[in-house]
């Protein structure tokens, strides 16, 4: 193997602030998928939910701690794939899985209730909640934050300094958390869900901005972020060229991924109104075998 | 009574990895300032930098980039990373001359692609820190100096882990508050 390409395979940077909070997730994702199983509820707590919480566990890990990290700094491409990572893979896998009702399962019965009982529609904080992250403004928030941190005082501000950079992450991740909420549909459901039409144009809503970034970063003539000039250029990637790439990933797969997940609600939308008009046949037939004829009059033939 | 303390404890618990947690982000925060950028060294071009911003006594480090410099790329942005190079930091104070040598290695760098070298010095005050890279054309070094303060109060740690506290005890507060208007009847798992 290319030397090069071997030490940078092995750059990781194991941060136990990360691992140890995220390996504490998983166990109690698990013991509460474990115990919903126990009681029954396969049909909830399936195979599919637990792949699809741990999957988004290991590649939130590769986001801030493989190469991919330690590789951002050097290369303005490879922090856009870690921030798409961030934004678009790992929270709708976590919020697939049904994640709330699921850990809540891991804890004692006495403190599961109480807890949960928090995030009742009707509780002082389950109202506070959902005032806070009502659809509109968590869509605000996902592209506000999208877009201030790609302002280049803000991004330079964020490469300086070890903390800022942690709270750009963060801030990414928790907005994503917010608008993934509102497109996946999952509990706690503290809201009125969304109807899936209104879903298909709160994601598709995304793209504009989202493509209007990635258009600028990538045509841009001369350097955005000029914290990328005094970093040594790897694989003789030129400044621009990188600049070029990050802004073709942001444009091209950033807004493919909105537009395939409205087409996966485009098909959820079909396949509903596929199963209700069934459904309304199926009665239909069932009222017309069940319902008497009519009865005769009496005659006095 | 003893019930609801050893709930309080278990709460206390389940947030102490929060606690550490935010104290272990304390320890690793900062990237690093730049202390030399893109400088031709005949057949390298070197960039440095140092952690933690700023400098405090018993810790130090002196992170290294090196890539061949090419007659043909005036910008320097063309040349690969040297993995094999010999790359010795010095570290020296100003005021009493003690010089402190280490080798930097990949060993001790996160990115593999760098060298680094982590020094633990003991006096406040300017110190010259001096990069020698041993090469096939001989040794060529940079240098520049930087100031070592004494050790800050750790404000950040401490309001980092009074923070903690306050979450995990207004945790206990609500868990316990909440208790008293009874439960709800558990008839099906949660969705």
């Amino acid at each position: 193997m290319d030397p090069i390409t071997k030490a940078l395979l092995l750059s990781w940077d194991l941060r136990i602030e990360i691992l140890l909070p995220l390996t504490l997730l998983g166990a109690f994702q698990f013991v509460g998928w474990r115990r919903l199983r126990q009681r029954g509820a396969q049909r909830f707590a399936n195979g599919w939910r637990l792949a699809s919480y741990m999957t988004g566990l290991v590649v939130l890990i590769v986001a801030l701690m493989s190469p991919i990290d330690v590789l951002s700094g050097h290369l303005f491409f490879m922090h856009m794939i870690q921030h798409l990572l961030l934004v678009m893979v790992v929270p709708p896998l976590l919020w697939l899985a049904g994640p709330f009702a699921t850990g809540l399962w891991a804890l004692p019965r006495p403190m599961r209730l109480r807890i949960g009982g928090w995030f009742q529609k009707k509780s002082g904080i389950g109202q506070i909640v959902a005032l806070a992250t009502r659809p509109g403004l968590s869509w605000l928030l996902y592209v506000g934050v999208l877009l201030g941190w790609h302002d280049p005082g803000m991004y330079s501000l964020a490469q300086g300094n070890g903390w800022i950079h942690d709270l750009e992450h963060i801030s990414f991740f928790a907005t994503a958390m917010l608008f993934w909420w509102h497109v996946i549909g999952a509990g706690p459901y503290l809201h009125r869900r969304l109807a899936l039409i209104l879903r298909v144009a709160f994601v598709l809503a995304v793209v504009p901005p989202n493509m209007l970034l990635g258009v600028t970063i990538s045509l841009a003539e001369s350097p955005i972020y000029p914290y990328y000039m005094n970093v040594p250029r790897l694989y003789g990637v030129s400044v621009l060229g990188d600049q070029t790439i990050a802004g073709l990933i942001m444009w091209i797969p950033g807004s493919m991924m909105y537009i395939a997940t409205a087409l996966v609600l485009v098909a959820r939308l079909f396949i509903n109104a596929d199963k209700s008009k069934n459904a309304s046949n199926q009665t239909g037939k069932i009222l017309a075998r069940r319902t008497p004829h009519p009865p005769r009059l009496a005659t006095n033939e | 009574m003893m019930k609801t303390v050893g709930r309080g404890v278990l709460f206390l618990l389940i947030l102490l990895p929060l606690f550490l947690a935010a104290r272990s982000a304390l320890a690793h925060a900062g990237v690093g300032t730049q202390q030399i950028n893109n400088l031709d060294l005949g057949a390298y071009r070197i960039w440095v930098w140092s952690d933690p911003e700023p400098p405090q006594v018993g810790i130090y480090h002196v992170a290294v980039a090196l890539t061949t410099s090419l007659d043909d790329d005036p910008n320097g942005f063309a040349g690969k990373p040297i993995l094999d190079a010999d790359v010795v930091v010095e570290m020296q104070h100003q005021a009493s001359g003690l010089l402190l040598i280490l080798q930097a290695t990949h060993a001790d760098a996160t990115n593999k692609l760098f060298y680094e070298a982590v020094f633990a010095p003991e006096q406040t005050g300017m110190w010259e820190i001096r990069v020698i890279v041993q090469g096939p054309d001989g040794p060529v070094q940079a240098s520049y100096t930087d100031e070592v303060e004494p050790p800050a109060f750790p404000w950040m740690a401490v309001g980092g882990g009074l923070l903690a506290l306050v979450l995990a005890a207004a945790g206990v507060v609500l868990y316990l508050y909440t208790g008293g208007k009874g439960t709800p009847q558990e008839k099906r798992p949660a969705r």
